[in-house]
């Protein structure tokens, strides 16, 4: 089999979540431009979401191309650039639609509202949620300490898309704990997002959808917390298998990461699009010129870091505060983890 | 979230924003939607809310807190203190006078009867124990 087969998922993949993201928005809000109500149902925004969509598929159809055609020598670097030439032409798409939108934009409402009540807010599942995937990557690694001579001398510690192992480890301390201190990290970090959404995004600065906005918030941390769940299963399921043997699940555990991946996001996605839906107009309670080039948020005078997107589900960071400059400091700390980890 | 300690902002008034805010929270205060004791959330969690500066709303809660009705201390909510109502000096009242007399002059413009207005300050003042 071609080593690009597999490939071709995630590849149409991307493409099938462009073609519908125009749709996973704030009434009111067309292509991250504030807009009148009903004009999305007229002929000029369908034209705009029609050409939009049309170079989507074309570039998805390039992108297939380049990676189904390459030779077999060529995926290391033709699946990057398939990927890369769909995101790149999808934000430059997106960035035209946006143009062809803004002659028709309107004022967002100047009216803000908010509530004095001081109710305790935490993640979902409290304390346990955030203890439980620490306790699993712990309780791995434990088992691994038990069972140290049962590991390999040599085993996969990372495997390709078509699932060949690409990347091997020995039975070092390193090796074997690394994916689970990996884990750890990610779980931190996005904990440490999940914090952040709750501190520091509004709870609903229009009144007409502050409910919408209330549960928006709710569902996007349900979803987060859940993912790190995932994200502390795989990694334990990781570090299990040099005990387990080379390839206990042979090529299968790509697609079972995938239709995993996919059996978690898509009800949360699917819930978090019908919230969408029931939002009123009044705009989202941020100003359009602050969103340049319709993604990056920079509002000097909002003291929100979080905020909700315009195009696509979920938080953006507002770049005009100092402390998401702090947080971005975090993540990178936090990305560089298996660098130096390399080096102990 | 629609309850009764909401409060609204127009970035568009003339009035400025702080301005909006203290007068907004002062009432509640005074209508007792707010007692002692209670709360009120921080700086950054109000201006998150706002979208709007740290700075206006820490300017608003420093306003209150002058006119005798919040303690404020650092990296704390604010709290609604107990608060005996000062005798009126003869410049509060000429100012508040005043201030009457334009609002009431923009309802009269607006059409509303002077039966209206009088029934209307007759039940806000007694409605209202600061």
């Amino acid at each position: 089999m071609n080593r690009a087969w597999p490939a071709i998922f995630p590849i149409a993949l991307l493409p099938l979540i462009f073609h519908w993201m125009p749709l996973w928005r704030r009434n009111g809000i067309w292509f991250g431009v504030t807009v009148a109500p009903g004009y999305t149902d007229g002929p000029e925004a369908r034209s705009v979401l029609h050409r939009f969509r049309i170079a989507i598929w074309l570039l998805a159809l390039a992108a297939v191309t380049v990676t189904a055609l390459g030779a077999p020598a060529d995926f290391p670097w033709a699946f990057p650039a398939a990927m890369t030439l769909e995101l790149a032409g999808a934000l430059t798409a997106f960035a035209h639609a946006r143009r062809q939108t803004l002659p028709h934009a309107v004022s967002p409402s100047p009216v803000r509202s908010a509530s004095l009540t001081v109710a305790p807010e935490g993640l979902p599942g409290g304390f346990a949620a955030v203890l439980v995937p620490f306790a699993i990557l712990g309780a791995t690694a434990l088992y691994l300490y038990l069972n140290w001579s049962r590991i390999a001398e040599r085993f996969p510690v990372h495997w390709g898309i078509d699932g060949s192992p690409d990347r091997w480890s020995g039975r070092t301390w390193q090796g074997v704990y690394t994916p689970l201190l990996l884990g750890a990290a990610h779980c931190g970090l996005m904990l440490l997002i999940g914090l952040g959404i709750l501190r520091f995004s509004p709870r609903g600065r229009v009144a007409a959808n502050a409910a919408a906005s209330a549960q928006f918030r709710r569902v996007i941390l349900q979803f987060l917390v859940a993912a790190v769940w995932g994200m502390a299963l795989l990694l334990a399921a990781v570090s299990l298998a040099p005990v387990l043997g080379e390839r206990p699940l042979g090529n299968w555990p790509p697609i079972l990461i995938a239709l995993g991946l996919l059996a978690l996001a898509i009800p949360f996605v699917w819930r978090l699009i019908r919230i969408g839906r029931t939002t009123g107009g009044g705009g989202d309670g941020t100003p359009d010129q602050c969103w340049k080039l319709g993604i990056f948020y920079f509002n000097p005078a909002d003291a929100a870091i979080f905020v909700e997107k315009r195009f696509g589900i979920g938080y953006t960071i507002n770049f005009a505060n100092r402390v998401t400059w702090l947080f971005g400091g975090l993540i990178l700390l936090f990305s560089l983890v298996p660098v130096l980890l390399r080096y102990l | 979230m629609s309850d009764g300690t909401q409060i609204r902002i127009d970035l568009d008034a003339s009035t400025p924003v702080n301005r909006q805010i203290v007068d907004q929270i002062r009432t509640l205060l005074v209508e007792g939607v707010l007692p002692p004791g209670a709360d009120l959330p921080s700086v950054r969690r109000l201006a998150t809310d706002l979208g709007v500066h740290f700075a206006t709303v820490a300017d608003a809660y420093r306003t209150l807190a002058e006119e005798g009705w919040l303690e404020i201390s650092h990296g704390r909510s604010a709290r609604v203190l107990p608060r005996r109502a000062p005798a009126a000096d003869r410049e509060a009242d000429e100012l508040f006078r005043r201030r009457l007399r334009q609002l009431v002059a923009e309802a009269r413009s607006q059409g509303v009867s002077a039966k209206k207005i009088a029934s209307e300050l007759d039940s806000l003042a007694k409605g209202m124990t600061p």
